[in-house]
This record gives structure tokens, C-alpha cells and sequence, in this order.
């Protein structure tokens, strides 16, 4: 997963780069590496999350390992990649930013500020990760299972969007909760973490009964 | 010796199907099994429940007692070697082993890699780049080299090489006689192979119709040359299964054990007795069972 997160953040910074020397518009123009990566980073972890049942499972087994020592790694490995994805954009970000062609707003006007941003976009990420997980182990099942699985990741992602999206503005729904937002963070963290805590609860009583299938 | 593995009355439904259906085992530490089944007769759902890859809906399994699902120590006893696809695995023999070790602290690194150079494998070449039967002997090595008390090969030798399939029965003789451990090998044909197992396991249509040692299985058939009408006069009364002439030479293929006045007889009689091989007892008795 390592080797898939560095392609990632390399094609992220070359396609950053083309658009910043490139493109002439001050939206774009004015944007941070991180604000672009923020977005595109929840996508990567949805697809990590989706990889990860068909990728490892089977050879965690076959290594001795429980389903459930599979599910606590393959959780660590969400959070230990979505803080180091947003620490290597932040990084980048800083970089790129004491250039002159590059731009460094780090939220989008009428959004909270920088510290929300970052929080936000971690919570977001860890549970788009999860979400793929889910979808992950439902299709593992069967295509029935699967798709059981997709909406059920899907309302985990528009859940936590929904939570986020007064100060982030959604990525995949875009949905205007402004009007409706209570925009006081602590809530919205702690909404946050008693949705993450009940994803991982679904996720564990999935994965317990899971079958392992041999081609 | 104490009874390591045990499944009793396990069945196993995979939606509406029944796959496996009341099967009682006992399997023991340092013993060698052949499971034997057609394709589709469940052989692979059945070396599942023992890895904990599937739970069974009906009927228990243990190791040691206790039920193997999801239990952390008990898992780890199991090693289920069974086809892996490696056309997208990069990685070399060598860095899998550094990989494994560190899950499996009884993996032993320095036999797997002397074994693969043995057969004359590099473990410095990617698996992908390897021949299939190559790769399955990786595979086969490392189940070796695990040293897991609970050892399972399920098909894996098929497409070996001759040459690289001896040799790695070899090894797998050896390494239980250097680490006793209760080794199972499965496939739906066992050519070549007879000469592994301690025991016999034979499943049929979702259910294990028999297990019993080699030596007592062996004696439920035996073949009978010699002049025809000696052969005739000696087998008659017997359940002939199938005859077959060579010149003068008349052979009959016999369901049914010898006692020792039966082999004094044949003895002066000038004909000749040899055992029957599992392959052919196993395809005459699922045979026998059908019709």
C-alpha cells in the first residue's frame, strides 16, 4: 500500500504542477496543494479500502493470522496512511507554497479555518476508507453482498460529508448543509468519531462470519 | 498418540448446497493422510474447515479440543497450502520468506531457500517470471518450511514436473520425520503418491466413506495372474471385478482380502499375487458404490 500511496502523491504533485503553470484562472490559481490533494486523497483511501479484502486477506490466513487481526491491521494501516498522506501534502504544500507559481489557500472562501480543514479532511478520509473496506468485504461475499455493501458505504460517505461539509465543502455530493450546520466543531469531531466507531463495528461483525473463497 | 484434529458430524451448506455432509474424522500428530475425492466431491470445503477458511453449519471441528474459528493460537497451528495465483506477485522467493518468518516464528528461512535451491530454483527471481510448476513448488516449500503442527497440500503437486514432484515428496517424508506433524494431502488423483500416506481418506458425494491405515486398505483388493484356468479355479467364489489376457497369461482384478491358506494356494499354484494400487482401489470402490 506504501508503493500505491507514493505513485499517488507523485501523479497528485506532477498533476498540481501542470495545472498551476498551465491554467489561468485565479480559482485554481490561488489553490494550495493541500486544498487539491484533500479532495483526491478520500478518493484514494475509498479505492485502498476496496483493494483491501482482495488483496491481503486470503494471505493473511494463510499466515496464521484471525479475520479479526486482519480487520485491527488493516484499520491501523487507514489511520497510519491517512495522517501521512495529509502530513505529506501539508509538507508538499509548504514547499510548493513559498513559490511564486503556486498558490496557498488552504480552505475555500466561507469555510471555518485551516485547523477544521485539517480535521475534517482526516476524519473524512479515514472513513471513506472504512466505507471501501465494507464495500470490500460485500463483495468478497457475493455480487448481492456487494451491493448491499454500496449503499451502505455510500451512506457513510454522504454521512460524514454531510457532517463536514459547512467547512469542506463535499467532494463527491456537494450537498449545501450551511443553513443546517450547527458549525461547532466539537460536536461535529465527536459526530465524527461516533460515526467512525459504528462503522468499525459494522465492519467487525461482517468480517467475523467471512468466508475465505479459493479460486 | 492424542488425536489432534476432529470433526464430528461437520456438514456444510454453501447456499442451498449441500457440500459437505456428516463427516466424522480424527486425524493424529505425525501421521500422513491422502484425501482422495473426485472433482466436486468436497475435498477442498473440507480442508477449509480444518484452516477455519469456512465454519461448518452443522457439526463440530477442534484442534486440541477447542474450536479453530477465529482463535488466534489454534490458526496459527494450521498451514493449507493449497494453488496461488503469483502472475502478479513481484517478489522473489527470498523476500516472501523474510515476510513469513515474521508471522510464523517456526518458519524455518534457511530450509525453504536450501530446499528451492535443491530443486534449482532461484529465490532471487520474481515468482511471476517463474514457470507454473515452479511457482507450485515454492508454494509446496513453504508450506514445508513452516513447520506448522497441522500441514495441508491441496492439489499442489499437479502441476509439477515429475522430477521436481519426487523430489518434493521426498522432502516432505523427511521434514515429518524431522517435525512430526499431522500432514494431509489431497487429490483427486493419487498416482505416484501411495507410497506417502500412513492413512486413507476417501471422500465420495459430499461424505467420507472410509478411513482406515494403507496397510488394511491395501488388503481390500489384489490382483491375480498366472495360467487361466488356475487363475479361474482360484478366484472362483471371489468378487471379480475385471479380467484381462496377455497371451497365456491371465490376470482378474479381485475386491476381497487373502487369508493365509488363500496365498499358500496361489503359492503352489504357481500364481502370482500383487497388491492393487490406491488409485485403482479408490476408482473400483467409488465405482462399486455407485453402481
Amino acid at each position: 500500500m506504501a508503493k500505491w500511496a507514493a505513485w499517488y502523491m507523485a501523479v497528485m504533485v506532477a498533476l498540481y504542477i501542470l495545472l498551476m503553470l498551465f491554467i489561468d484562472d485565479s480559482g485554481i490559481n490561488g489553490m494550495s496543494f493541500f486544498f487539491m490533494a484533500s479532495g483526491a486523497n478520500r478518493v484514494f483511501m475509498l479505492v485502498a479500502g476496496i483493494l483491501t479484502v482482495f488483496v491481503f486477506l486470503e494471505r493473511a490466513i494463510q499466515l496464521g493470522l484471525t479475520r479479526m487481526t486482519f480487520m485491527r491491521a488493516v484499520l491501523w494501516t487507514g489511520v497510519i496512511f491517512t495522517v501521512t498522506l495529509a502530513l505529506v501534502a501539508g509538507i508538499i504544500s509548504l514547499i510548493l507554497g513559498v513559490m511564486p507559481w503556486f498558490g496557498t489557500q488552504t480552505t475555500a472562501s466561507g469555510m471555518g479555518g485551516p485547523v477544521s480543514m485539517v480535521l475534517g479532511h482526516l476524519l473524512a478520509a479515514y472513513l471513506f476508507y472504512l466505507a471501501g473496506f465494507i464495500i470490500s468485504i460485500g463483495f468478497y461475499r457475493g455480487w448481492f453482498g456487494g451491493l448491499i455493501a454500496i449503499v451502505l458505504g455510500v451512506g457513510i460517505a454522504v454521512a460524514i460529508e454531510s457532517l463536514w461539509t459547512f467547512r469542506t465543502e463535499g467532494v463527491l455530493f456537494e450537498l449545501n448543509m450551511i443553513s443546517g450546520a450547527s458549525g461547532n466543531i466539537f460536536l461535529t469531531v465527536v459526530f465524527s468519531g461516533l460515526l467512525i466507531l459504528f462503522t468499525i463495528a459494522l465492519i467487525q461483525s461482517l468480517i467475523r462470519s467471512l468466508p475465505i473463497k479459493i479460486k | 498418540m492424542s488425536s489432534m484434529v476432529d470433526l464430528t458430524n461437520a456438514s456444510l451448506d454453501i447456499k442451498k448446497n449441500t457440500i459437505l455432509e456428516d463427516v466424522t474424522l480424527q486425524l493424529e500428530t505425525g501421521r500422513i493422510y491422502g484425501l482422495i475425492g473426485q472433482e466436486g466431491a468436497g475435498k477442498t470445503s473440507l480442508l477449509s474447515l480444518i484452516a477455519s477458511y469456512r465454519k461448518p453449519t452443522k457439526g463440530a471441528v477442534q484442534i486440541d479440543g477447542r474450536d479453530p474459528y477465529e482463535d488466534k493460537a489454534l490458526m496459527a497451528k494450521v498451514r493449507f497450502v493449497h494453488e496461488v495465483d503469483y502472475t502478479e506477485t513481484h517478489h522473489t522467493p527470498k523476500y516472501l520468506s523474510r515476510v513469513t518468518e515474521r508471522y510464523r516464528p517456526a518458519f524455518d528461512s534457511d530450509y525453504a531457500l536450501t530446499m528451492l535451491e535443491g530443486l534449482g530454483i532461484d529465490s532471487d527471481k520474481a515468482l511471476n517470471r517463474m514457470s507454473k510448476g515452479q511457482q507450485a513448488a515454492v508454494n509446496a516449500i513453504f508450506g514445508l518450511a513452516a513447520n506448522a503442527p497441522i500441514t495441508i497440500f491441496d492439489e499442489v503437486t499437479n502441476i509439477m514436473e515429475a522430477t521436481l514432484r519426487e523430489q518434493f515428496y521426498k522432502m516432505a517424508i523427511e521434514a515429518n520425520a524431522h517435525y512430526p506433524r499431522t500432514m494431509i494431502f489431497s487429490n483427486h488423483t493419487v498416482s505416484g503418491m501411495d507410497h506417502l500416506f500412513d492413512e486413507i481418506i476417501i471422500l465420495d458425494e459430499s461424505r467420507v466413506i472410509l478411513q482406515e491405515p494403507i496397510d488394511r486398505f491395501l488388503e481390500r483388493g489384489f490382483r491375480v495372474s498366472g495360467a487361466k484356468e488356475k487363475v479361474v479355479r482360484f478366484t472362483d467364489g471371489m468378487n471379480v471385478l475385471s479380467t484381462h489376457a496377455s497371451g497365456s497369461i491371465h490376470s482378474v482384478v479381485v475386491l476381497g482380502s487373502l487369508d493365509e491358506a488363500d496365498r499358500k494356494t496361489a503359492k503352489e499354484q504357481h500364481l502370482y499375487i500383487e497388491p492393487l494400487k490406491v488409485q485403482e482401489l479408490f476408482t473400483i470402490l467409488t465405482a462399486t458404490k455407485e453402481g
